[in-house]
């Protein structure tokens, strides 16, 4: 025996049990951290599947008119909002081609939020989901971001009369989406952001009382109206269109009707209209004087209530206001104008 | 007879298709309906967006104002009445400023947004033309104690190209009532965070109290630390400060690619200026620019004069920094000392690259001082003429007999 032979025979152990240890690479890696950087052709380390995070998750509306967390919709119409996000998955970029994603956005206060993922559920007020071709609304991979990270965006058309968030109850709009890769791991991320209140109103453009004669309190066609002003009688109806997300009052102004082809006295005094906030077919003498632009007078009670349409466009939340015209010692033809201001009702 | 019914129904659906298109809805919109002020100081400073939309189809023109106890201390921009085409909308900023010596309390007041009469013709003897307008409730709280504070929006760190400047962009929003300058601080690292490639220090610029603005922060490449940053991903850890407090701490992953990955491209999509104008008028041309690459530029706008076909001046606008995907207004003011019809050429000139050329037309004509100035030279010739004449008519009689002569 050589005084060597103890050495040997470590070596030898040594070596025999690295042959037979097939991840004795991954130990040795661990233990010095340079073991990969020899890049040994027999090694056998897997990555396992690993499940795609969806990070950076953004709720904003396009154009961005309010800034950041602040969704601002315009009257009668809808406004396109973004949800984006990046879905990074460790197994790679091949894995988002066969990727599935869907996302939704549905306000805090909607109670079956959990169940905001399937058409029964949609709802302009307070549930939007993708993907559905239906209701424009689209979930699509963007630009690769690096070997294992993709952006995805997703697309929705919000309508006008989505809910807005309140400042007292802090309600809100929340986006999430949810990302399935090809080996059937989820991922999903949440982001946050407000809607804001919209006012918004639409009237017919002109109030046309028609050919009256002088001493009439009415309008052409008011049935059973005449000359005398406690009459009770048919209105002028003009229409109030709510185009907004809340609830409106109207505040009322007028000029007085007059112009070059006004003849006899020259004009007709804004006094001598006469409307009603809450109730229809009411005699001249119970209904409200207009009064003069610089003093507008609110008429409060009047609720025009928001559309609460849930599917496809908003319905027309609509409601008359009634008219009355006292026509003095006039001719010809006179004109004003009737300023519609829209308030907050609520 | 049978001719006389046929008259009295072609009349019945002309009367009826005049009526439809006299009567239509004319709307106007606003958000959002209540704007709350808090926490001013006095003599201070806040502004807030106001969203104007149009629910309809034809154009409106909207003019904005202010009613109440505080309409005074209202301005808006834009100041004037603008358009908005149907089914869209514009931003109107409301900006407040209190007296230095209003008393603490809360004030209140309205701002009213019209939109203008359409126009028509109202049949019978009287009507009216129904004007729709919005009105939002203001809300001003003066305590006159001075708040300094704000909040990190966004962050955005763009991704760079091996060797080229590195760039943050932070959006911030002043929460106090006092102007704000935030501080950075940047640590850039690699992806496992064990050891600082780069850092660097930023001051920004001031904002506004209740603004929200973006600050551009630029990393050059040729800090002390390391020249460039070989391409990869790695860490970049954002500090922000007010003073000395941090406001905001934050990592974020830094892409670095190989050069000439990142496109830049952008184009001129509009270009702008007043039909009509006189001489010696100051002009405004403003040139819409949208980045559609995938970095931030530096862009401006050229103008180039031409009359007949002749190049009478360029100008040129101050240089703008515009973000990726986003769409800017660059503006250049000249002043025509020619009267006809001026052609205005624009590009814009971004990171070494020309745009596309846009084409506007201004008709100027001649100033009243230009042509009193051509009556007075014109008086003044003939009188010289005339004293010449006068004084020395022997001067006039050579050249009568050199004609004669001829």
């Amino acid at each position: 025996m050589s005084k060597y032979t103890p050495l040997l025979v470590v070596i030898v152990v040594i070596l025999v049990l690295f042959l037979l240890y097939q991840n004795f690479e991954s130990v040795i890696t661990s233990v010095t951290g340079l073991w990969s950087a020899w890049n040994w052709s027999w090694s056998n380390v897997s990555v396992g599947a690993a499940a795609p995070v969806v990070e950076d998750v953004l709720l904003e509306d396009a154009p961005n008119d309010g800034g950041s967390n602040v969704i601002v919709l315009y009257g009668g119409s809808n406004k396109t909002v973004w949800c984006n996000a990046t879905v990074v998955d460790d197994n790679g970029g091949a894995n988002f081609n066969t990727s599935w994603a869907n996302a939704s956005i549905f306000d805090t206060d909607y109670t079956n939020y959990q169940s905001c993922n399937q058409e029964s559920e949609w709802d302009n007020n307070m549930c939007y989901f993708v993907p559905n071709e239906t209701y424009n609304a689209n979930c699509t991979w963007g630009a690769r971001k690096n070997d294992t990270a993709h952006y995805l965006n997703c697309t929705f058309e919000m309508r006008y009369n989505a809910n807005y968030t309140n400042e007292t109850s802090n309600l809100n709009w929340i986006c999430t989406i949810n990302v399935t890769d090809a080996d059937n791991y989820n991922g999903s991320g949440t982001n946050t952001s407000n809607v804001s209140q919209l006012l918004a109103v639409a009237v017919d453009s002109v109030l046309e009382f028609g050919n009256m004669n002088v001493g009439d309190y009415g309008c052409q066609g008011c049935t059973g109206c005449d000359q005398n002003p406690d009459t009770v009688c048919e209105d002028l109806n003009h229409t109030v269109w709510n185009y907004g997300n809340i609830q409106m009052d109207l505040a009322l102004n007028g000029t007085d009707m007059s112009g070059s082809n006004c003849g006899g006295a020259g004009y007709i005094d804004v006094q001598e209209l006469h409307y009603n906030c809450t109730s229809y077919t009411n005699s001249w003498s119970k209904m409200s004087p207009l009064t003069e632009t610089s003093t507008s007078v609110n008429c409060t009670g009047f609720d025009l209530y928001k559309s609460t349409t849930p599917q496809g466009p908003p319905a027309d939340s609509t409601k008359k206001l009634p008219w009355k015209l006292h026509v003095p010692s006039v001719s010809g033809y006179c004109e004003g104008n009737i300023t519609f201001n829209a308030i907050d009702g609520r | 007879m049978l001719f006389k019914k046929k008259i009295f129904l072609v009349s019945l659906i002309f009367s009826f298709l005049i009526i439809s298109n006299i009567i239509f809805a004319l709307g106007i919109g606003a958000s959002p309906a209540r704007i709350h002020f808090s926490n001013m100081l006095r003599g201070g400073y806040a502004e807030a967006t106001l969203v104007i939309s149009n629910p309809g189809d034809q154009e409106i023109m909207v003019r904005v104002g202010a009613e109440g106890e505080i309409s005074n201390w209202i301005s808006f921009d834009p100041s004037e009445p603008f358009p908005i085409s149907g089914k869209s909308a514009k931003t109107v900023v409301i900006m407040v400023e209190p007296p230095s010596d209003q008393p603490n309390g809360i004030y209140n007041g309205t701002v009213i947004a019209v939109s203008s009469p359409p126009p028509g013709e109202i049949g019978g003897l009287a009507g009216a033309v129904a004007v729709s307008a919005v009105g939002i409730t203001l809300q001003a709280q003066i305590n006159d104690i001075e708040i300094k504070d704000y909040i990190v929006e966004r962050v955005s760190v763009v991704k760079a190209e091996e060797c080229k400047p590195i760039q943050v962009i932070v959006w911030i929003r002043n929460t106090g009532n006092v102007r704000i300058t935030p501080t950075f601080h940047i640590d850039i690292s690699d992806k496992e965070e064990t050891k600082i490639l780069k850092s660097f220090d930023h001051i920004g610029k001031e904002i506004l109290p209740t603004r929200t603005e973006y600050i551009s922060i630029k990393i050059p490449p040729d800090l002390p630390q390391i020249e460039c940053i070989p391409v990869g991903v790695y860490k970049l850890r954002l500090i922000a400060y007010l003073n000395s407090e941090v406001k905001h701490d934050q990592k974020y992953y830094l892409e670095i690619v190989p050069r000439g990955t990142l496109s830049i491209k952008g184009e001129l999509l509009e270009l702008n200026v007043k039909g009509n104008a006189t001489m010696g008028e100051l002009l405004k041309v403003t040139g819409k620019f949208k980045n559609t690459g995938e970095v931030p530029v530096e862009a401006k706008l050229k103008i180039e004069d031409y009359l007949g076909g002749t190049l009478l001046g360029v100008s040129e606008s101050e240089t703008l920094e515009i973000l990726f995907g986003e769409t800017s207004d660059l503006t250049v003011y000249f002043t025509p000392w020619m009267f006809g019809r001026h052609n205005l050429r624009g590009t814009v000139l971004f990171s070494g690259k020309v745009s596309n050329e846009k084409e506007a037309f201004v008709d100027v004509a001649a100033s009243l001082l230009f042509i009193i100035g051509i009556v007075i030279v014109i008086i003044i010739i003939i009188a010289v003429i005339y004293f010449i004449r006068k004084r020395k008519p022997e001067l006039f009689k050579k050249l009568k007999r050199k004609r004669v002569k001829k």
